[in-house]
């Protein structure tokens, strides 16, 4: 199949089902978001590996370190506050369109 | 994983020729052709676990498949259709569907194929629920063994192999193994 064709193909299902590309940093993201839903009580991280507005939050380091951290250490770092905290920055720097805050690192 | 796949093809190519080689009869007779005896329409269905990494995820599942096509002298020719349900390590759950066009030859009891799909993948999200989709597109290459044979039917245990990428992206970002118990109806 030639290249072209399958972009053509792609853009015309992406418009027909209105997919969006799942990327590394986004999968990891909620991979992360999971385990720590596992850690953490009523976690509101609802917009902390983006929603099609606001930018993922998480590296792709951060999200590797948080699933290899146990809910020992991640509740003991105050890790659940923080993602929470730059999971709102991350929605209120989209809404005012500012340039994205510096926040603390989340991953103890 | 890739080159995996090209030494897998290589050796069952090398194989489907060696056996059309020996099948040669000197006496002037033209060589038998696949399927001699079972040509004609036939279905296939198939259930089995599957493994599957996207990126650096692992994710499990289990999958079923149905395909339909016909056995004919230059090989099966199969539509096929296969549906996945799995979750990833970290408990995020998986939906695939796929669909395409396969092609396989028969040695012996054995089946060794290849095919193309495409199809969709969602992944559902832990932050919000929302469910991630992507297209996928790919190919695969698959060996089957008859376990049991009737007139008209055949229980197979086989694995199957894919690589695939979401929206066009390069390298592929999907590998996939699964393990089948099915049936092929001729």
């Amino acid at each position: 199949m030639k290249p072209h064709l399958a972009l053509k193909l792609a853009v015309a299902g992406t418009l027909l089902f209105g997919t969006a590309a799942i990327d590394e940093r986004t999968l990891e993201c909620e991979q992360a978001i999971s385990h720590l839903r596992s850690c953490c009580v009523n976690l509101d991280a609802k917009s902390a590996c983006g929603d099609g507005c606001s930018p993922v939050t998480l590296t792709l380091d951060e999200s590797h370190c948080l699933q290899d951290s146990s809910c020992e250490a991640i509740r003991s770092s105050s890790v659940c506050e923080r993602v929470e905290t730059a999971s709102r920055a991350a929605h209120d720097t989209t809404a005012n369109e500012t340039d994205a805050p510096e926040r603390e690192e989340v991953c103890p | 994983m890739t080159r995996s796949l090209l030494v897998l093809t290589a050796s069952a190519l090398t194989l489907l020729a060696s056996e059309r080689a020996d099948a040669y009869d000197p006496s002037g007779a033209p060589p038998p052709r696949w399927f001699e005896g079972e040509r004609g329409f036939s279905m296939k269905v198939s259930a089995g676990p599957s493994y599957r990494r996207i990126y650096r995820v692992d994710a499990g599942g289990a999958q079923i498949g149905v395909a339909f096509g016909g056995q004919t002298g230059s090989g099966g020719w199969y539509g096929a259709i296969r549906a996945e349900l799995g979750q990833t390590d970290q408990g995020l759950p998986i939906r695939h569907l796929g669909l395409g066009p396969t092609w396989e030859a028969p040695i012996g009891p054995w089946r060794f194929g290849f095919g193309a799909h495409s199809g969709i993948i969602s992944i559902q999200r832990a932050s919000s629920g929302a469910w991630l989709t992507d297209l996928t597109l790919g190919g695969h290459l698959f060996s089957t063994v008859d376990v049991y044979r009737a007139s008209s039917y055949a229980a197979t245990v086989g694995l199957f192999f894919a690589t695939e990428g979401m929206d066009g992206d390069d390298p592929p970002q999907i590998h996939h193994v699964s393990a089948r118990l099915g049936v092929r109806f001729f």
